[in-house]
């Protein structure tokens, strides 16, 4: 409560401030509304929320405004995009600051940020298990994530770059430090990261993308010394993963994928995810056994170690429709889902369609519908 | 209004005033069109223009900066677009989504915001990298015709015949043809404008011979020779500077 006042003070003096600019400051704003509407038919024989135990509302309407501003001058740049989320259902409002940074460019090739931002690591279009601190929302990958407090530096040559992030915490030994060196071979990009996530947590991460004419073939990948899984054992209690201090018994979790051309406003996307401390055939049985208390171990995608993810993808020549199947697979649990899209684009707004359609026990839904219309000023 | 009158202008006074490029055998016209035409360093603004039985279908305005192999393309319009970057980094094409700050590796052969261009047609840097001259220069009805083969399949067309003024040599058409021999798009240069010391077509117009209905229109404005962007400019890392 306490960070969200003193965002809000910061981002009202920044905008007071940008009202007395001079002619040689620059200062650019845009507002972008999306409106959220959701229809859900509840599954009568859901496992994980037998007669509406988690009373989730048949409808949902939420209203997001998004006014990002951008004051530039000389050398330092400051942004900041507040979040407004509004439930006209619920008479429920939130606040918060996605992002509100200020960056520093040293040099042509040196330049340093401090403040909220969202970063963006790895390769994948899906899952991104190189990035240590931001997962995007599967169901729509174009939502605006909010960014974390940081420190970054980072140095762009010509054959290489260097990124290196500290997000402190309350105390150093939980905060998190990461770094990430990238570069190319012709058509073949790469990098490594490495990440110190507090408490003793680390992760080694790589990633790579290869481009040719009519594809591209991406992966990343890490070796964590810490589980992100929730097991259940036989006893119907989540499994407590040690921190592993040596290299063996690392935990791994990697995503291999391809954009392919199919024909020129058709593409194909596929994507394969493993993780190796996620349920196996045993422990989802577990899962299944002794729910609803193993709910927070639930994912409405993929819980398992083999997760697949597939999208055909239409655009007409005026990029006004777009057209896409997306499908969901997890091997170990049988979760199914198919989202077919809809998308159309206005020269300043944006109307977004898509049906959710479900098939296993472990589903809440049988059916989801959800339409968003966004406007871009 | 400044810029249109005095594209006017110049267009006014150097009617019939083109200064000939060299002339010279056929290898030779293909490097002073790459030079003065297709891998000059420069920045500019670029319209591009959808059309569907000449009725505008999708308007996008973009700022473009050449240097060396590598090219750079900032969408400043429409609103929805708005920030989006595509860049060629002489191996790789790159574009940078921000509403999720994401960036991609794209194809290609994949259509450039789904008009009748592919990427590379746009983001095409060197004419000579890519082709070579096959036979003569032949004068066809006052026309010279110009024929160049891909030297590899990763190009996009396997044939590219350019039909030049004959006493300026530069081009007013150009024909990109399939393995078959095929013509598969036409693009048309025109509106030549004054431009270091010689000149540039300020429209260039693609036609996609198998969807006749279609078209896409380039306008380029704001032309400046050379660049004072650093290496840096022209990589993934500042693409979401």
């Amino acid at each position: 409560m306490k960070t969200t006042t003193l965002y809000t003070r910061i981002v009202l003096l920044y905008f007071l401030s940008t009202s007395t600019l001079s002619a040689q400051t620059e200062f650019s704003y845009r507002i972008i509304n999306e409106n959220v509407f959701t229809y859900n038919v509840f599954s009568e024989n859901s496992l994980v929320n037998p007669d509406n135990l988690l009373q989730l509302n048949e409808q949902e309407i939420v209203n997001r405004f998004f006014p990002v501003g951008t004051f530039k001058k000389n050398e330092i740049k400051l942004q900041a995009e507040p979040k407004i989320f509004l439930n006209p259902l619920d008479e429920a409002l939130e606040f918060a600051i996605n992002e509100l940074y200020l960056q520093y460019r040293v040099s042509d090739t040196f330049y340093a940020t401090f403040g909220k931002k969202r970063i963006n690591w790895g390769t994948a279009n899906l899952w991104n298990p190189s990035n240590p601190f931001l997962q995007k929302d599967p169901f729509r990958i174009d939502n605006r994530l909010e960014g974390i407090v940081l420190t970054d530096l980072e140095y762009i040559g010509a054959n290489f770059a260097l990124n290196t992030i500290f997000s402190p915490a309350e105390r150093l030994n939980r905060s998190t430090f990461a770094f990430k060196v990238s570069s190319e071979i012709r058509s073949l990009s790469y990098s490594f990261s490495y990440a110190f996530l507090g408490d003793e947590k680390q992760q080694f991460g790589v990633d790579f993308t290869l481009g040719a004419n009519k594809f591209t073939f991406y992966g990343e990948g890490v070796l964590r010394n810490f589980s992100n899984s929730r097991l259940i054992d036989s006893e119907g209690l989540p499994e407590i993963d040690s921190i592993q201090n040596g290299f063996k018994n690392r935990d791994a979790e990697f995503v291999v994928g391809t954009m392919l051309n199919v024909l020129p406003r058709t593409i194909l996307i596929a994507e394969y995810r493993y993780r190796s401390d996620f349920n196996n055939t045993e422990s989802i049985e577990n899962f299944k056994a002794f729910l609803p208390n193993s709910l927070p171990g639930y994912d409405p995608i993929s819980m398992g170690q083999h997760s697949f993810f597939g999208q055909l993808n239409y655009m007409d020549t005026y990029s006004k429709y777009n057209i896409s199947t997306n499908i969901f697979y997890d091997l170990t649990t049988n979760q199914l889902l198919c989202s077919p899209g809809l998308v159309y684009n206005g020269d300043d707004f944006k109307v977004e369609i898509n049906p959710f359609i479900y098939n296993n026990s472990l589903s809440i839904y049988d059916f989801q519908g959800r339409v968003i219309l966004s406007f871009f000023l | 209004m400044k810029n249109a009158i005095y594209i006017i202008s110049i267009l006014l006074t150097s009617l019939g005033n083109k200064p000939p490029m060299n002339q010279a055998d056929p290898s030779r016209i293909l490097e002073e069109l790459d030079k003065n035409i297709f891998s000059l360093d420069m920045e500019f603004v670029m319209k591009m223009e959808v059309l569907k039985n000449e009725k505008v279908k999708r308007t996008y305005e973009m700022r473009v900066v050449k240097k060396d192999e590598k090219m750079r393309l900032d969408i400043l319009s429409p609103s929805i677009e708005r920030d989006r970057r595509v860049l060629n980094d002489g191996d790789n094409m790159w574009m940078y989504l921000p509403r999720s700050s994401k960036l991609i590796k794209i194809p290609f052969k994949q259509a450039f915001l789904g008009g009748d261009a592919s990427n590379r047609d746009i983001l095409r840097i060197s004419l000579v990298a890519d082709y070579e001259v096959i036979g003569g220069l032949e004068n066809i009805e006052g026309e010279l015709l110009l024929k160049l083969k891909a030297k590899d399949l990763k190009t996009a067309y396997n044939q590219v015949n350019f039909y030049l003024d004959t006493k300026t040599k530069y081009p007013f058409k150009q024909e990109m043809l399939s393995l078959s021999g095929k013509v598969i798009k036409t693009i048309e240069y025109a509106d030549y404008i004054a431009f270091d010391q010689g000149y540039f077509p300020s429209k260039i117009t693609i036609l996609d011979q198998l969807r006749k209905d279609s078209k896409t229109i380039f306008t380029y404005t704001d032309l400046s020779k050379g660049t004072n962007k650093t290496d840096a400019f022209f990589t993934t890392a500042s693409l979401s500077k």
